[in-house]
């Protein structure tokens, strides 16, 4: 369990988490998700006990992260921008972690196999794609069996298929073990496949939080209905037409393109009008969690 | 949602991927301090493997080989000392630009580096106290440096011992067991140094100036101190164990007493015990290794 009360955590003049309130249940993943600055890595620090709340609770499996080292006995922790000395190899760098950590080296194999790098083990990290040292790392923060894994960024500056890879291990390893997931990320289709939860965080408060689901049911109830016209004239008459309906909030011409923005419950009628006007194809686009983290960012879709 | 009692913490369920024999294996019952111990350690064969893979071992002894097979091999020349008296402060004097330097360019990076490099936030993720990671480095740091120094000054032992006979060998060894000494006080303060730096660049300008303050300034300060107010002995003493550049002058003199000007002769006249002087260098690796763990504590 996680538990983060009322924190916050200033550097200076500048407020990086404020007042932010969130829980995590045993076993769950929540996705953690906003801008750049938006306040992610501060409250990784705060609940790995790199950094002390100014003000708030910050409780990790029970145990308060500032005391002590005892938090990181049960907290596997991968920092956005972790590196490895890169004349070690793969197995050295893990061998020096396992004896940190007074884990058997026994364990050291099995990971590398967990991780995809059974066959790059003995070579030095400095050989490494960025996409194997993210799941060294990954490895680096199994290793102590833990309760809780933060990952924080995982996958930035990887290419998709080293997206992809990372984010197997990660959903394997969730499957297998009863362990706590918290991810930072931007890419949202991540949050999507890995996260039962996702909380938007934005100017260093929690903005949303809750099941992928519900939160693109509360943020954004609207839904894009895309016409597409043969001819010009097709086109122009449909834009006339369908003036009229009132339930669109918004809508856009484009070549040979109408979009019409709706609330989800008018969407039927609207797309009765739409069909009405002989299009040659129409599109729906139901909201997603990008639409909806966007929407939650920036009400009204501006400045996200 | 998953709740796991104390009793299961200590008897867990096997997992697909080992991690009960993590558990199983990991040693709960050793003590604080044997845990630490093994941390300590740990992490000082990694630093000693990866400067050793840098080549500062070879280095080093590549350096103050070159260093000492010079000296020794112009003594008796034109333009080299003339006695083995002269040739011990030759390599002394030599040795006090040459030692602090070296320590303190490979103590500069030790904690800054690892920030940089992001393998610190890394290991401080793991249930190590950031004082014992912080001796760790330094013990690992003052091995490679001790092994590269005493390498390459020992390489002038034999020249010494083909040119001079074994009898000058103690007198030798002794002032290479003080320049080494004297270096790891400089280490400790290159890794203060770099633990209080927040960039690379700044912790290099830092330990040049600490070298520039230690080897250049301090002799001027002290013979001011001398000359203006003849201060008493203990006083004297004071000053002297107040740079550990000085220590190795004073070490060596006291093996070797030759007349000289300047700071040299101030130290001629100077006693203090060998105890003084081995508390006070002590005294110089452990006070900045304190201050250096404090602020990698404070370090965000």
């Amino acid at each position: 369990m996680i538990e983060a009360t009322d924190v916050t955590k200033r550097y200076g003049s500048v407020v990086a988490l404020d007042g932010v309130s969130l829980s995590v249940p045993d076993g769950a993943s929540l996705g953690l998700v906003g801008t750049n600055g938006a306040g992610k890595t501060t409250l990784f620090r705060l609940l790995v006990g790199h950094e002390t709340p100014d003000s708030g609770t910050v409780r990790v499996a029970g145990v308060d992260p500032t005391a002590g080292t005892r938090v990181r006995e049960r907290v596997g922790y991968l920092p956005e921008d972790a590196g490895f000395q890169p004349s070690l190899t793969g197995e050295e760098v893990l061998g020096y972690y396992a004896t940190m950590r007074g884990v058997d080296s026994a364990r050291i194999d099995t990971l590398l196999s967990v991780v995809g790098l059974a066959d790059a083990g003995d070579r030095p990290v400095g050989g490494y794609s960025n996409g194997m040292n993210r799941r060294l790392g990954l490895a680096v923060a199994l290793l102590g069996d833990p309760d809780v894994l933060l990952l924080d960024e995982p996958t930035a500056g990887l290419d998709p298929a080293g997206v992809d890879d990372f984010n197997r291990v990660v959903e394997r390893v969730r499957d297998q073990r009863d362990v706590t997931v918290v991810l930072s990320t931007h890419v949202l289709s991540e949050v999507e496949a890995l996260c039962d939860r996702v909380a938007v965080l934005d100017d260093g408060s929690i903005q949303t939080v809750g099941s992928v689901q519900d939160v693109v049911r509360d943020a954004s109830q609207d839904i894009t209905i895309t016409a597409r016209y043969e001819r010009d004239a097709g086109l122009a008459s449909a834009t006339e037409r369908l003036e009229s309906v009132t339930a669109v909030a918004d809508r856009s011409v484009g070549p040979s393109e109408l979009e019409l923005v709706v609330a989800s419950d008018d969407v039927t009628d609207v797309l009765e009008s739409v069909l009405e006007t002989d299009p040659v194809s129409v599109r729906v686009d139901e909201p997603t969690l990008e639409s909806a983290v966007r929407e939650t960012i920036a009400p009204g879709g501006e400045g996200a | 949602m998953t709740e796991r009692t104390g009793d299961e913490r200590d008897e867990p369920a096997a997992r697909p991927d080992g991690g009960a024999t993590a558990h199983a294996t990991m040693t709960r019952h050793e003590s604080d301090y044997a845990g630490t111990a093994r941390q300590v350690l740990g992490v000082a064969q990694r630093e000693y493997r990866v400067l050793s893979r840098a080549r500062w071992t070879v280095g080093l002894a590549v350096l103050f080989g070159a260093f000492s097979l010079s000296v020794v091999g112009l003594t008796g020349t034109a333009t080299g000392p003339t006695s083995v008296g002269a040739l011990l402060v030759t390599l002394a004097e030599l040795s006090v630009y040459l030692v602090p330097l070296a320590a303190l360019a490979l103590g500069y990076g030790t904690v800054v580096g690892a920030d940089e490099r992001g393998t610190l936030e890394l290991l401080l993720s793991v249930p190590l106290d950031r004082t014992a990671l912080l001796v760790g480095k330094f013990v690992g740091r003052a091995a490679t440096f001790a092994v590269g120094t005493a390498v390459g000054l020992g390489a002038g032992a034999v020249l010494v011992a083909i040119r001079f006979g074994p009898a000058v060998m103690p007198a030798y060894l002794h002032s290479l067991l003080t320049a080494v000494s004297v270096g790891v006080a400089f280490l400790s303060l290159g890794v203060c140094i770099s633990a209080a730096a927040t960039e690379k660049a700044r912790a290099l300008g830092g330990v040049l100036l600490a070298w520039v303050l230690f080897v250049l300034v301090y002799d001027l300060v002290a013979l001011g101190v001398v000359v203006t107010f003849d201060p008493p002995g203990w006083l004297l003493s004071l000053l002297v164990l107040g740079n550990p550049a000085d220590v190795l002058r004073l070490v060596v003199l006291s093996l070797v007493p030759t007349a000289g000007g300047g700071a040299g002769a101030v130290l001629a006249t100077t006693s203090v015990s060998t105890g003084a002087v081995l508390g006070g260098l002590a005294l110089w690796v452990v006070a900045p290794l304190v201050v250096g763990g404090r602020l990698l504590g404070r370090r965000a």
